[in-house]
């Protein structure tokens, strides 16, 4: 089941599995909002989390794949989070160190051949300048060699190692307050988006928000990074009188972009009533 | 679901991943028409997932030297710096000697992952900072749009309303943020508003000043030498009715200015008494009243002697004085345009323009077009007007000449929930900004929901009154996440020059 955080009356999705689930799985889009971990100073791509509109998150809600919690009221941290989070930062940072040692006698093992040649050579010219007789060979190699596996790597100071800014919630006992058969309270007119959202759901198309080519919803036949969308779906009341200015204004939208703007209704019988604007001409 | 816990090496990959600057993932390349059920359209789709997925599992990672370290105060609802970074120089203030963050600028810095934040001996993991730092007090979206313009560089502080609509509309904007940060220098110039306080005052506060003396900016306006906390708005209240509400508006805003001018005050010559007797209690201080028509004389009791000027001495306790009351029933001597204009003008400006007016008609109704100014319709324009193309075309306007910031001041302050308030300053990515006099900003943001009805002309008036003059005011519309920014830029159009 996919956890969904609720947090100020917005839908979060804070886990990285079930980010990448919700698309694949269930054609959810969401939008990621947070800063890019490895790349946080730009605008073009984002992270975790995933906001979901309001319409997605009651969905899924709805079809049972996902449970909603409430982040509202954190509570402090209890005395169990605290040792197991220093217990943890000690584990990591004696596990950074061991790693760096490994690290460290790995590199000596590899060029010890090399630092074997550069240290002789010192010695003999260091030698032939003081006129002495340069000792047997191998018995400098040997010399040199242990006075080398003697000296001690330096280890990882605290400093130096490394942290991680958790991204979920990482206290492992803390009961989150799922809400189990809670209902997401809507207003009339988001009522009808949710109809006409799941309307083209269940068509098998994706969708997101419009708010960009003024509409309430962009629809795509595939996953929206791999194709553009196909219409520009305006919600609209059934028995809403519709002026020739309007009409204009959304067609001419929707000529210029490409798109098709749809105009959907809920009508009297509860159907999902769609129709498209066309351009065309009389000739 | 819990979250990941790196193990060490994982830690030390990351930390050499990022060092060799990582591209951005892929946007998933060129876009296809529509699916087509192909196993290469399959393929490509596939590859985007895992990527995604790959690119979402990875964790912020940051060395402890380079990590700065902050603790939530619950209280106060700011983070208290411990360890500072690079970052102090755009973001944060002192306060009691202390380092301190706004929730905003710690949630962005932990965001970045250049901070950790304490609360309760356990750091926060980004989806806790969300709800303990913004809790309900800093909306999402403010927060949004904070992050977002943090992210391409920009300087983003809080906006505090310093500026009063009285302030942009004369112009006093220029001024009064030079003059705060000058404490002990002040500008001194005269403006027609103090003017009239001085010659209007009934209090006996003129006396104690010099008319060319009272400083008129818009932080400093004192006639007399109360300098408590906030009491001085209630006498300056006494004074004309038409300066009041002005006078009052300067005065409420000007709290944090007291200090400066108690100094100023007690470095004025002619108040070389100490401060407890700048203290005029007007209450118990009596002034006749002569206004009563009844009233055919008056007593002046004597005042105390700490009012009276030293050496002098008031042998009686009391004085009766006559009034001589002018017959308001005589006769003036008039002419007959007196008799006309005098009894419904009232000032010296509409007597002179009744007086032409009359004399124009008296022309007018001699012409052979008499007959258009018999009558309740008249024409708009007339003979005398025939000045200028532009004299003529501003009889014809039907609606004046709208100024945003003069327009303000006419519309009712009703308190409208969706109103727009400013609620950043935005300054440019510069090396040379300063904290301590960020200057103005380039923009005054306000931040709205998606959904939420397109400020009206009024709301946009309001909001200009309080932007600075070289600010630009924008919106940023938050919709699920997206931001997207705009603003309402006057446009000059052309017209007559003569028009004015």
């Amino acid at each position: 089941m996919i956890s969904i955080c609720l947090f100020q009356e917005k839908f979060y999705i804070w886990n990285a599995e079930d980010a990448c689930r919700v698309r694949e799985e269930y054609r959810i889009v969401g939008s990621l909002v947070g800063c890019l971990p490895r790349v946080p100073m730009q605008n073009l791509q984002f992270g975790l989390p995933l906001q979901l509109m309001k319409e997605e998150a009651r969905f899924l809600v709805e079809k049972g794949f996902a449970r909603v919690y409430d982040n509202t009221n954190i509570p402090p941290p209890s005395d169990t989070d605290k040792e197991s989070f220093t217990e943890n930062r000690k584990r990591i940072y004696e596990e950074q160190v061991e790693a760096c040692k490994t690290n460290k006698e790995e590199q000596f093992e590899r060029n010890f051949p090399r630092i074997l040649e550069g240290k002789k050579k010192k010695r003999m010219e260091k030698a032939t300048l003081m006129g002495s007789v340069p000792a047997d060979d191998s018995d400098l190699v040997a010399e040199i060699e242990e006075e080398l596996r003697n000296t001690q790597l330096p280890e990882l100071p605290l400093e130096a190692s490394s942290v991680q800014i958790h991204t979920a919630c990482f206290h492992e006992k803390q009961s989150r307050m799922f809400h189990d058969g809670w209902t997401i309270s809507m207003t009339g007119r988001e009522e009808l988006e949710y109809r006409i959202f799941s309307h083209f759901w269940e068509k098998g198309y994706f969708l997101t928000r419009g708010g960009k080519f003024g509409g309430d919803f962009l629809v795509y036949p595939g996953d929206p990074s791999r194709f553009h969308s196909f219409f520009i779906v305006v919600c609209l009341e059934h028995e809403r009188p519709l002026s020739a200015m309007e009409m204009i204004r959304m067609g001419r939208l929707g000529s210029n972009v490409k798109k098709t703007v749809v105009l959907c209704s809920v009508d009297s019988s509860n159907e999902v009533f769609t129709v498209s604007l066309e351009w065309s001409k009389m000739s | 679901m819990a979250s990941r816990h790196l193990s060490g090496e994982e830690l030390l990959q990351h930390i050499k991943f990022i060092k060799h600057r990582p591209e951005l993932p892929q946007r998933g390349g060129f876009k296809e028409y529509q699916p087509d059920g192909s196993w290469l359209q399959n393929k490509r789709l596939e590859y985007f997932y895992d990527e995604r997925r790959s690119v979402l599992l990875e964790e912020r990672v940051q060395k402890i030297s380079s990590l700065a370290i902050g603790e939530w105060d619950e209280k106060h609802g700011k983070v208290l710096v411990k360890k500072s970074g690079k970052f102090w120089k755009n973001m944060g203030h002192v306060e009691d000697g202390k380092q301190l963050l706004f929730p905003e600028e710690a949630l962005f810095l932990i965001d970045e992952g250049v901070m950790e934040v304490y609360r309760g001996g356990v750091p926060l993991s980004v989806e806790e900072a969300y709800s303990v730092l913004l809790g309900s007090k800093v909306p999402l979206e403010h927060y949004q749009a904070f992050a977002h313009l943090c992210r391409l560089g920009y300087i983003v502080q809080r906006f505090e309303k310093t500026l009063i609509a009285f302030e942009r509309q004369t112009g006093l904007d220029e001024n009064s943020k030079s003059n705060r940060k000058k404490s002990k220098k002040r500008k001194r110039q005269t403006t027609d508003a103090a003017d009239v306080i001085s010659k209007r005052s009934k209090d006996g506060s003129v006396s104690l000043h010099q008319r060319g003396d009272i400083p008129c900016d818009s932080d400093a306006v004192t006639s007399e030498g109360r300098v408590e906390e906030g009491c001085w708005s209630v006498d300056l209240v006494k004074t004309a009715d038409s300066v009041t509400n002005e006078v009052q508006v300067k005065v409420e805003c000007a709290k944090d200015t007291q200090k400066e001018i108690c100094g100023e005050m007690s470095n004025r010559e002619n108040l070389k008494s100490s401060p407890a007797q700048l203290l005029w209690d007007f209450d118990s201080i009596e002034f006749p009243d002569i206004s009563k028509e009844t009233a055919s004389e008056i007593v002046l009791k004597r005042p105390p002697s700490h009012l009276l000027p030293p050496g002098v001495e008031i042998a009686k306790p009391f004085y009766t004085m006559t009034i001589v009351r002018r017959d308001s029933t005589r006769k003036h001597r008039s002419t007959s345009n007196a008799v006309v204009c005098g009894s419904s003008a009232r000032n010296w400006a509409e007597y002179k323009k009744m007086f032409l007016d009359k004399s124009e008609m008296e022309h007018l109704a001699s012409s052979p077009a008499a007959i258009l100014w018999t009558g309740e319709v008249t024409p708009l324009v007339r003979p005398s007007h025939a000045v200028s193309t532009g004299a003529i075309l501003s009889r014809l306007r039907a609606f004046g000449r709208l100024d945003p910031i003069h327009a303000a001041e006419s519309v009712n302050c009703e308190d409208d929930a969706h109103q727009s308030q400013i609620v950043y300053n935005v300054y440019l990515p510069d090396s040379k900004f300063r904290k301590s006099s960020p200057g103005s900003p380039s923009v005054c943001l306000c931040v709205d929901r998606q959904g939420v009805r397109s400020p009206s002309f009024v709301d946009l008036c309001r909001s200009l009154t309080e932007c600075p003059r070289d600010s630009t005011l924008m919106w940023a519309v938050v919709d699920n996440g997206d931001v997207a920014f705009y603003s309402f830029n006057g446009v000059d159009l052309p017209r007559d020059e003569s028009f004015p």
